[in-house]
């Protein structure tokens, strides 16, 4: 037990499902010894579609708009995942320029969720100006989905072997221009947001999340990181288009109070933006010329049984799906893993001892989307 | 490391179980069928043999196939320890056959051996109606309500009919109230 404990009666809170403290809709029930979360309790569920059910009674071809809606904030993550386990099953190859396409909307992807990161983090923290700066960026990255695909949200742009468009002209040009902008803008976000005293205050050694909490939990992505848990797919199992970039993975070293805290889950967020911004700079200047989409050999053959898992690392970590085909029209089941419904376990153990001020923070800096924990 | 090395320790850890072994899909992955009354003392095995060290459980599937729920524990080495992350996988699979009707089935619950599975059990109990039988500490779990009250059967078995929602009568009377 922290030693912050006061022992004092212990009241009862109840917060949400909705509520302006919370991130996301969960319910939580807080006891209190004076301002110390002394136990926790969460209810989620809220949000949960039957997107798994859905996926089995659709046809094959209309499961990639149904894998966008997974985690609205990175669609191409649940599209990307999903296509990688039917192009296994069906044996589909899918172009170099067509994987190149794809990492490069996930790169994209990536800078936008760590930025609308920034924005919830800003908001909780209560600094109204940053949220504007960060936004007023967020726009050009979905101007880009927009010129790419016709779309600022649930963009429906990969396909079986590939993806629906090539890159239309002026778009490389227009992702240099925004790597060049971000660049730029990250050192104000350091000036403003990130290295100001009191957001310091804010986030400096509360909430640490040691290495064997992230064990108990099966906690991946940047949360992970942020603890010195040096784990990304994209270096240690994904390849295809990640092998032709170099790139660095940024872990916590808990530069301003300890390893793991708020603050070290920030910064690496802001770190891997920028990492995302080298990978994007590398990827657009040796694309390679070909195919967009594999237009020979993507059916779907109802003669082919099989199950595939594939994994790619999310915005927010480890995200992976499962497909099983029985040879019929529709896949006899789809189920995707995602790191938030870890990062919704994480939340008990991780409030406890922490004050109540500081709730709202702490709950931002998981990052949690309880779109993909619900699905 | 030879792949081959987890299937050889628990051919010598357990020499009267037969272990029937395919590939995963296309992948290298073995998956290894084991009786339900075996799968604790395997998994516990997989995860304390020193070599191996597959605490992390990637993911518990659950697949209705032919009135059997077939359940698939996809194994890995530790990636917060380990310097080669996914360097050893496994996919150890048990069924359950389903009763008729929509009654619930019991299974075995490793959340006290692979302390995420929880998370995993909570949903797919819920969506496909299996009873985990957990041994967790309550106080710091996690409830998931993914279910609407009134939901008749397990929305996730194929012999789930779309359209069994029952409607809370209070939303139902306001919705008509206001004209929908």
């Amino acid at each position: 037990m922290s030693q912050n404990y006061l022992r004092t009666d212990l009241t009862t809170w109840e917060i949400g499902p909705y509520h302006g403290a919370l991130p996301v809709p969960m319910r939580l029930k807080l006891q209190l010894d004076g301002e110390v979360i002394a136990h926790a309790e969460v209810e989620t569920g809220f949000l949960h579609r039957g997107l798994e059910k859905a996926c089995e009674l659709h046809p094959w071809k209309s499961l990639v708009s149904y894998a966008d809606h997974l985690d609205p904030e990175g669609a191409v993550f649940g599209e990307i995942v999903l296509t990688n386990a039917v192009e296994e099953i069906f044996g589909i190859p899918v172009p170099e320029r067509a994987q190149c396409i794809r990492v490069i909307l996930c790169e994209l992807t990536r800078i936008s969720s760590h930025l609308a990161y920034i924005v919830r983090m800003a908001k909780m923290a209560g600094s109204e100006t940053i949220i504007h700066y960060v936004l007023r960026d967020r726009e050009r990255v979905l101007d880009l989905f927009e010129l790419l695909t016709g779309a600022r949200f649930s963009i429906n742009f990969l396909r079986y072997g590939g993806v629906r468009f090539d890159v239309t002209e002026g778009f490389i040009e227009r992702v240099l221009e925004l790597c060049e902008l971000i660049r730029i803008r990250i050192k104000e976000y350091n000036d403003v947001f990130t290295y100001n005293h009191s957001f310091i205050k804010r986030s400096a050694n509360i909430a640490p999340l040691s290495k064997e909490l992230i064990r108990h939990c099966g906690i991946t992505g940047p949360n992970a990181r942020a603890s010195g848990v040096c784990f990304d797919l994209r270096k240690t199992y994904y390849g295809k288009a990640y092998d032709r970039v170099e790139f660095e993975v940024p872990v916590g070293v808990g530069a301003l109070g300890v390893v793991g805290d708020v603050h070290d889950r920030f910064i690496v967020r802001l770190k891997e933006v920028s990492q995302s911004i080298e990978i994007l700079k590398q990827l657009v200047e040796t694309i390679p010329s070909g195919e967009y989409c594999n237009l020979v050999d993507n059916k779907i053959s109802r003669a082919i049984r099989g199950e595939a898992v594939s994994r790619v690392e999310s915005s927010r970590g480890l995200l992976s799906c499962y497909v099983l085909a029985d040879g019929k029209d529709t896949p006899a089941r789809v189920q995707f893993t995602t790191s938030s419904m870890f990062n919704v376990k994480l939340i008990p153990y991780l409030i406890s001892g922490v004050r109540i001020e500081d709730l709202p923070v702490v709950l931002a800096s998981l990052d949690l989307s309880v779109a993909e924990a619900d699905k | 490391m030879d792949k081959n090395i987890i299937l050889s320790k628990l051919n010598k850890e357990f020499p009267t179980l037969k272990f029937e072994t395919h590939r995963f899909g296309r992948s290298e992955v073995d998956s290894v069928w084991v009786e339900s009354q075996n799968l604790l003392k395997v998994i516990e095995f997989l995860k304390f043999e020193p070599e191996l060290n597959m605490e992390f459980l990637e993911n518990l599937n659950v697949s209705e196939i032919d009135q059997v729920l077939v359940l698939s524990y996809f194994l890995t080495s530790s990636y917060v320890f380990s310097e080669v992350p996914f360097s050893k996988s496994i996919v150890l699979r048990t069924s359950l056959v389903l009763p008729d009707g929509e009654s619930m089935v019991s299974g075995f619950s490793v959340s006290h051996i692979l302390t995420n599975a929880d998370v995993f059990e909570d949903e797919v109990g819920e969506l496909f109606g299996i009873r985990f039988e957990s041994k967790l500490n309550k106080d710091l779990k996690i409830k998931r309500n993914l279910l609407p009250k009134g939901l008749r059967g397990f929305p996730l078995r194929k012999s789930y009919k779309m359209g069994s929602v029952v409607v809370d009568p209070q939303i139902k009377k306001s919705k008509s109230e206001a004209g929908q």
